[in-house]
């Protein structure tokens, strides 16, 4: 015998039942309006069951019309439970436990797989779209930048035009896609546009002692162009971006954001293995055009001499340019001891920089 | 006891809220009706009106077939507009956005507005009975269109008046049993919360804004009624929130989704829905005992689109 509610499917009224099961039966007994019991006859045949998780409840109905319910807390049920034929049990007691370990390990298995899909594939996959992403798109893009950053550049069409013929002359760039340029910004800064854009600012160039540290920032920002560096950051950042707005099924959002980032290309900053690339990488690529690497670490030197210095530890850590002296480390330890095939050409390098940095 | 409340704290909400969210990014939201379906049965099995729980009869499929023109169409959308803009036809673009949104606002949402309410309403039940929505699909149209052209000509003004019409139809068409429901609200009273929001807003530098949204919560329920034909009552829900719970309820509301990374969502829903429904109060003169089913063969007739776009708005 178990205490439940009985509805009638005519009216929302309320009977205190007690159903009592049987052979092919459950018994019902409910008082009607005046206090006097009412006995009710079901045939099993006729009910369904529900377990109802969030209710804690469970609901016992019968087919034929009008629907007849009777509600019961899951206690009382399960003890007559065992009364009533197979189809109308809950597997409740006896899988209780193990459905419960078994939802944690699952939970547990997708929460690592979403982990490692998260840390380990998006950005493979993002990579992949980074590198097999076409050129000419990827032209398109840096040249819509540039052309946004154009006003703010103040380009000297003349200088550029000597810096190219510098560049030129370097080699490094085989396919010969790459545009120079010189402008006449006070910043010491360079920096490169994917599409195979590459900036100068005259504040650099000036601070510069000679012409090999000139061939040391164009190998740098060279490199950057050559392994994709900025679309491998857009994508990367692209694709966590994604995942966080489908987590929170926010679908307006990723259209926002493809839009917003097209413009934050120009503010991207590369990751700190990306820079040791671009030096260690930029310093090869020198000494196989028969360039001293020594370039690439006076380079450093030029720039630490007139960087800040920062001497807070924390500021260390979080700055996006590894810290010089560690960059000039770095290309010590390859570069130091290797001897140096000179290229030919170091009259000309030399009078083109000249050319660049004292012409007023 | 109050006798109208939620009865949940989201605790019991948070286990499968993780476990269908997952299954939801997996499918790439294929799944979501399924879970949808969940979120709704917890919701309102935890409505508790007199002793009773609410119930939500509704299933994944029915609402998966909905679910999918849906996706289709904003599939277009997105997808329309992207080509376009790729191919760099700008202009082309925008005024694909413009068209495709005009059409959306006249045809799609009246649609998607009565098939949702259809549904919902027809897979509402307390102590086994139904509730049902009447609205016809031309009627609703209609009006919608109606008023939401004057909307546009005045610039938005008329806004307020068309909200209360909106929600006259939709709450005189609503059925509960024998008893159903009607909204008095006047669009010149929604327009004053308006104004006095235009007003003050900047003035309490955007602290109004809770203050708003009690006005509006009032608005709308202090104007809801329960009509019972057979006996001759009407029946005044009211609501007495402040603008302070308010505050309270959006304040915490957000610093818990912030501090859980968004993992705290059922504890916000519970939280939300225990202030929609323990301030709503019913008059203590309605009584439940005697509500008569009225709405089975209703029941069945639906399931053309089930389509559930609406929000957790419970009346």
């Amino acid at each position: 015998m178990a205490k439940g509610k009985y509805f009638d499917g005519l009216t929302s009224s309320e009977h205190e039942a007690t159903i009592n099961p049987s052979l092919q039966r459950l018994g019902i007994i409910i008082s009607d309006p005046y206090g006097r019991p009412k006995f009710l006859d079901w045939d099993l045949e006729d009910i369904e069951i529900e377990y109802n998780e969030f209710a804690k409840r469970v609901k016992l109905e019968n087919k034929t019309e009008p629907r007849k319910r009777i509600e019961l807390e899951l206690s009382e049920f399960l003890s007559i439970q065992d009364q009533l034929p197979k189809n109308l049990r809950l597997g409740i007691r006896s899988n209780g436990l193990r459905k419960i370990w078994l939802f944690g390990a699952i939970s547990l298995f997708i929460i690592g797989f979403l982990i490692f899909s998260y840390f380990v594939m998006l950005p493979y996959f993002a990579e992949k779209v980074a590198i097999n992403f076409p050129q000419s798109y990827e032209r398109k893009l840096g040249l819509s930048v540039f052309e946004s950053m154009e006003s703010d550049l103040d380009i000297d069409s003349t200088k550029s035009h000597d810096l190219q013929l510098f560049f030129n002359g370097l080699g490094y760039d085989e396919s010969k896609n790459v545009q120079v340029f010189y402008s006449k910004t006070n910043d010491i800064n360079a920096f490169a546009i994917p599409g195979g854009f590459i900036v100068v600012n005259e504040g650099l160039i000036n601070s510069m002692n000679n012409y090999k540290e000139l061939q040391g920032v164009l190998a740098h920002e060279f490199i950057h162009i050559k392994h994709r560096h900025s679309l491998r950051i857009l994508f990367r950042s692209l694709s966590s971006y994604l995942a966080i707005s489908l987590v929170f099924g926010d679908i307006n959002g990723i259209l926002a954001i493809l839009i917003q980032n097209s413009n934050e290309l120009r503010s991207l900053s590369y990751s700190r293995t990306m820079e040791t690339e671009a030096d260690i990488n930029g310093a090869e690529l020198m000494v196989e055009k028969g360039f001293d690497p020594q370039g690439m670490i006076e380079l450093m030197e030029t720039l630490k001499s007139h960087t800040p210095n920062i001497e807070n530890e924390v500021f260390k850590y979080l700055a996006t340019h590894p810290d010089l002296d560690l960059r000039i480390n770095n290309l010590e330890k390859v570069y130091s001891n290797q001897a140096k095939t000179l290229n030919a050409d170091s009259l000309i390098f030399k009078s083109i920089f000249l050319n660049l940095k004292n012409d007023r | 006891m109050s006798r109208f409340y939620f009865a949940d704290t989201g605790s019991t909400y948070a286990l499968p809220f993780i476990l269908n969210r997952i299954l939801t990014i997996l499918s790439l939201s294929l799944y979501y009706p399924w879970e949808r379906a969940i979120q709704l049965k917890y919701i309102y099995n935890n409505i508790i009106l007199d002793g009773s729980h609410f119930d939500f009869l509704g299933t994944g499929k029915e609402m998966f077939y909905g679910y999918i023109k849906l996706l289709v169409l904003i599939i277009l959308f997105y997808g329309g507009f992207l080509v376009l803009m790729a191919l760099d036809f700008t202009l082309y673009a925008i005024m694909f956005l413009y068209i495709f949104m005009a059409i959306g606002f006249i045809f799609a949402i009246p649609f998607f507005i009565h098939s949702g309410l259809k549904y919902r309403w027809a897979k509402t039940q307390w102590r086994g009975i139904n509730f049902g929505y009447r609205g016809e699909l031309k009627e609703f149209f209609n009006l919608y269109v109606k008023h939401g052209f004057f909307t546009l000509i005045t610039l938005g003004i008329y806004y307020p008046w068309f909200r209360c019409q909106i929600q006259k139809y939709i709450t005189g068409h609503i059925k509960f049993g024998h008893l159903h429901f009607e909204f008095r609200g006047k669009g010149e009273d929604y327009f004053v919360i308006y104004i006095k929001f235009i007003l003050l807003i900047y003035i309490t530098l955007g602290l109004y804004i809770f203050r708003f949204w009690r006005n509006i919560f009032n608005f709308f329920t202090n104007n809801t009624i329960i009509v019972d034909n057979e006996k001759g009552e009407k029946y005044k829900l009211t609501s007495n929130v402040t603008a302070w719970s308010f505050f309270e309820l959006k304040v915490i509301n957000f610093l818990i989704l912030i501090f859980t990374l968004g993992l705290g969502f059922p504890w916000v829903l519970a939280r939300n829905m225990k202030f929609l429904i323990d301030n709503i109060e019913i008059p203590d003169n309605f009584t439940t005992d005697h509500i008569r089913q009225t709405e089975t063969d209703y029941n069945n007739a639906v399931g053309e689109d089930a389509i559930d776009m609406l929000d957790i708005g419970f009346i």
